[in-house]
């Protein structure tokens, strides 16, 4: 049976290096990205207290396919799906592959995000249950619960079921 | 209609592309193709949409990033500036700080535009022009006090009638430029849409009330005297000074120290007693050399009493940081966040903050975390 393709943004990424189950997700799914995610993932802002160092080497061999996103597909997704304006660079540029390459819906593609305007603009784009969160992701690839305690909670499944509830009955608008 | 992009946004800004590039809508509908120039008109004025390959065709002619066309917290082009900065500051320190302030103001601006309450169709103006005496400044601004109903002590609620009433957003920012020899008081930002008034926090209570003074005559007269980009905030003698700046400072006296508060706070029989001067203008909440100069145009003190007053200091207990921004924009800020209409790392960006100095500032407003990220 071929592996879960889940496309992660950088806030997974590294919350998923933070909370060593990185390798574990990275084994067990294949996990896809655009260049623009791998970029902010290696520079995150280092200013930042919370900043997260994840080194290249263990985030290339992670993740099975980086795809490119041209101004045409950033255009696309914004003039034509008409949504992801007012997201960061990243989640626009992954979301703006996606929706160019018509890959979703499906049953073995995922998006792991735990931005809400980023699922906001899932939904617009008739996604909702395509996004995944972290600790779904980690305890099917069988990390144990008490490496998912450190989580913060927008990574959680249960934080993912309520914001989907709330997108649902109109309650976030 | 996008969501959170208004195709009039994006018209607007292909037309201020295509006048910088100094084409006619004739030549601009060939270069995309299109059949005449009433299909430009129809695009920048809204009533079409734009195509992704046109988008990219208008990036490339007018050598733009497509965020020119389509981020909606931008401001580039749009927004102008007039800033109060010491002569010390250099120019390239002010236009990075500009740079700052611009994404600021474009997310300021989004977070209006996403507002349920519409933005009134009228925009408030002074009936003056840069012909107009200094006393007519003063008589506007004592109308003013009436009109807004500031009270004795308009200083007390100015920024809550400036926001409230003349619809002028008014943020309180920290402005950190590089050459920090010289500070900068403040600035109005003008676009189409809005006026803002920015102020640097980490001044004292008293010249933060006169910046915020100044730049409210700026933002009502904008159209008929607009300032220059740069003035100086020092105290300099008149015939240095432009006319629309002094017609400026005169405006804030009178706004700020009306000859009706005057009356009701001053002891005629000791205007000579600077220490006692000094006090009433604590009460005004304006430093003692602001009041001095008040009361000497109004000749109400002599030459060596506006002397004296004016080198008394402000009392140490006059120096209080206000909460960064302002109430209003923070809570907007909240409000898009907790529905998921911005990304938390696009508004972390924006605001130059990391994502715990986000949620910082909104304990400081008591509001709850918008995000856990």
């Amino acid at each position: 049976m071929p592996k879960l393709r889940v496309f992660v943004d950088t806030n997974i990424i590294l919350a998923a290096w933070d909370a060593h189950c990185w390798p574990a997700i990275s084994n067990y799914y294949e996990l896809e990205t655009v260049e623009k995610c791998v970029e902010e993932t290696l520079t995150h802002n280092p200013n930042d207290p919370r900043h997260i160092k994840m080194p290249a080497g263990d985030l290339y061999s992670g993740i099975r396919q980086r795809h490119n996103v041209t101004k045409l597909d950033i255009a696309n997704l914004i003039l034509n799906g008409h949504c992801g304006a007012t997201l960061d660079d990243d989640e626009q540029q992954l979301l703006a592959w996606l929706y160019c390459h018509e890959v979703l819906p499906s049953n073995v593609i995922r998006i792991a995000t735990a931005d809400k305007a980023a699922i906001m603009v899932a939904n617009q784009l008739g996604w909702l249950d395509a996004v995944t969160s972290l600790e779904e992701l980690a305890t099917q690839a069988g990390v144990a619960k008490t490496n998912l305690n450190q989580l913060k909670s927008q990574y959680s499944k249960s934080w993912l079921t309520s914001a989907r509830t709330q997108i649902r009955l109109g309650v976030l608008k | 209609m996008l969501k959170d992009l208004s195709q009039t946004l994006i018209g607007c800004r292909v037309k201020a592309a295509r006048e910088a590039g100094e084409l006619t809508q004739d030549q601009l509908a060939q270069q995309l193709g299109l059949n005449d120039r009433q299909s430009v008109s129809d695009l920048e004025n809204g009533k079409r949409a734009l195509k992704p390959t046109e988008l990219l065709t208008l990036a490339e002619l007018f050598n733009r990033d497509i965020e020119y066309f389509l981020d909606p917290l931008a401001v580039t082009g749009e927004a102008h500036f007039s800033w109060r900065a010491a002569h010390e500051v250099s120019p390239a320190s002010l236009n990075g700080f500009e740079q700052e302030a611009g994404q600021l103001i474009g997310l300021l601006r989004w977070l209006r535009a996403q507002q349920k309450s519409p933005t009134s169709a009228l925009k408030p103006t002074l009936r003056l022009s840069a012909h107009s005496s200094y006393e007519l400044a003063q008589d506007s601004a004592e109308s003013l006090v009436d009109e807004l109903e500031l009270g004795v002590i308009p200083a007390i609620n100015l920024i809550d009638h400036i926001e409230r009433k003349l619809d002028i957003p008014v943020l309180f920012i920290d402005i950190n430029v590089s050459d920090m020899d010289g500070d900068v008081s403040g600035a109005t930002c003008h676009l189409d849409q809005m006026s803002a008034i920015l102020i640097n926090r980490q001044e004292s209570d008293a010249r933060r009330v006169f910046d915020l003074a100044h730049e409210l005559f700026h933002a009502l007269t904008w159209d008929a005297m607009k300032p220059a980009h740069r003035e100086s905030n020092s105290i300099e003698p008149r015939g240095k000074r432009k006319r629309t700046e002094q017609l400026a400072d005169n405006f804030a006296a009178a706004l700020l120290m009306p000859k009706k508060s005057l009356d009701k706070l001053l002891n005629r029989d000791r205007l000579k007693d600077s220490d006692y001067l000094r006090d009433v203008a604590g009460q005004l909440q304006v430093a003692p050399m602001t009041l001095a100069w008040r009361l000497f145009n109004l000749k109400m003190i002599d030459e060596a009493t506006r002397t004296t007053l004016s080198q008394h200091k402000q009392p140490s207990n006059q120096l209080t940081l206000p909460k960064p921004y302002s109430p209003t924009f923070v809570h907007m800020l909240h409000e898009a966040l907790v529905n998921g209409r911005i990304s938390a790392r696009k508004a972390s960006k924006v605001m130059r903050k990391g994502l715990d100095q986000m949620l910082k500032l909104f304990a400081e407003y008591d509001l709850p975390a918008p995000f856990d990220l």
